[in-house]
């Protein structure tokens, strides 16, 4: 694997790529909040050879630039993907997307419908069935929460997170790599602008649009995610037309981690599609 | 080969032949299956209905080389580099102008 730096819009995105170039068109994994480019390392090496991978870390997260006064809404996202796979000199990708990394892909699915090949959705934000119930009270509390230790907010988002897995260790590793970067005092303000951005309407504004969606289409799902529920995955599978609805038993939130194995042998399916 | 995806983007054209995104999906579903004239047909009625940002022009310009006629290939491209100019997305412009380069030296 290889990670570099690329200027998109005045800000540096990273990303790393991986795979092959071949014949197939590239696999972009978008991830979601508050996660990084990490959440895919171990679905990453199951992509079937004669793919080139690209795996970003979304402004604000990971090792990419905060985003200062930058739009980091789903929209903003998605436009500053569209940058990047114009700069890496990519027309046409698969995009797989985790969380709001699902949102943005939706997004792109729908305004940029010839830029997607193929879809994939997995434990996707969708319609107006987000955030969670959590995430809305400490968004209420904002104000607050400016002028309180980031110690203190992280503490909170840790706990929050860790329910999204089911292998307590795994998660908390992981949960320690993600809240990382949100650690200092300037690390507090950006993820108060990521939970400020965090707005169903963008998802929902695409709601009427997704039946247009004409990609092959996958939607993976933990069976017992807490944040978002298998009935919204249900919905996108009704929304979107043919698409293949796979819900992963014993497994929360965090599938891509959880669940590798499985998220390959789907996506090796989808590819051929 | 996904049969079942192609049969049902053909049913959907049908019935929807100014559906520009039925058009498109269904020109991909028959690149993947070889059927180039397909392609090219529903490539370029997705064209004629959709204000495309160039990539479209790409595959397109692809799918005629494939058949040998080259001269159409290369117009596709010429306007897939217009358009990819006008949408600001000039990577993709100039990988167009590469693309074009080496069919005018073919």
């Amino acid at each position: 694997m290889r990670g570099e730096f690329v200027d998109v819009g005045g800000a540096r995105l990273y990303y790393y790529a991986a795979g092959t170039r071949g014949a197939g068109e590239p696999v972009v994994f978008l991830h979601g909040f508050p996660t990084s480019s990490h959440l895919w390392c171990d679905v990453v090496p199951l992509v079937p050879k004669g793919h080139r991978v690209v795996v970003p870390d979304l402004l604000g997260y990971g090792r990419s630039d905060r985003p200062d006064d930058q739009d980091v809404s789903i929209k903003g996202h998605a436009e500053r993907i569209i940058g990047l796979l114009d700069a890496l000199r990519i027309s046409y990708a698969s995009i797989v997307g985790h969380d709001v990394g699902g949102g943005i892909a939706q997004y792109l699915a729908v305004k940029y419908p010839t830029r997607v090949a193929r879809l994939c959705l997995v434990d996707s934000v969708a319609f107006d069935a987000w955030p969670t119930r959590n995430v809305k009270l400490a968004k209420a509390s904002l104000p607050l929460m400016r002028h309180l230790p980031a110690t203190w907010i992280l503490s909170i988002l840790r706990t929050d997170l860790q329910r999204g897995y089911t292998e307590p260790e795994r998660g908390a590793r992981s949960v320690d790599v993600y809240v990382r970067p949100f650690s200092s005092a300037m690390g507090r303000d950006v993820l108060v602008e990521h939970m400020l951005a965090l707005d169903p309407a963008d998802t929902n504004g695409l709601s009427a649009r997704l039946k247009d969606i004409v990609a092959p289409t996958a939607i993976i799902w933990g069976a017992h995610d807490p944040f978002l529920s298998t009935a919204i995955a249900r919905q996108l599978h009704d929304a979107i037309p043919d698409s293949t609805l796979d819900i992963v038993p014993d497994v929360r939130h965090f599938t891509p981690e959880e669940a590798p194995e499985t998220i390959g042998n789907i996506l090796s399916r989808w590819l051929e599609q | 080969m996904n049969v079942s995806r192609l049969e049902s983007l053909r049913v959907l054209v049908a019935q929807a032949p100014g559906n520009a995104l039925a058009r498109f999906g269904l020109a991909n579903e028959a690149l993947k299956a070889g059927l180039l004239e397909e392609a090219v047909e529903n490539l370029q009625a997705y064209l004629g209905l959709y204000e495309d940002e160039g990539n479209g022009y790409g595959r397109l310009a692809d799918a005629l080389s494939r058949l040998g006629r080259v001269d159409e290939a290369k117009a596709a491209l010429r306007t897939g580099i217009e358009m990819a100019q006008r949408f600001g997305h000039p990577s993709m412009a100039s990988d167009f102008e590469e693309r074009l380069e080496e069919l005018e030296n073919a």
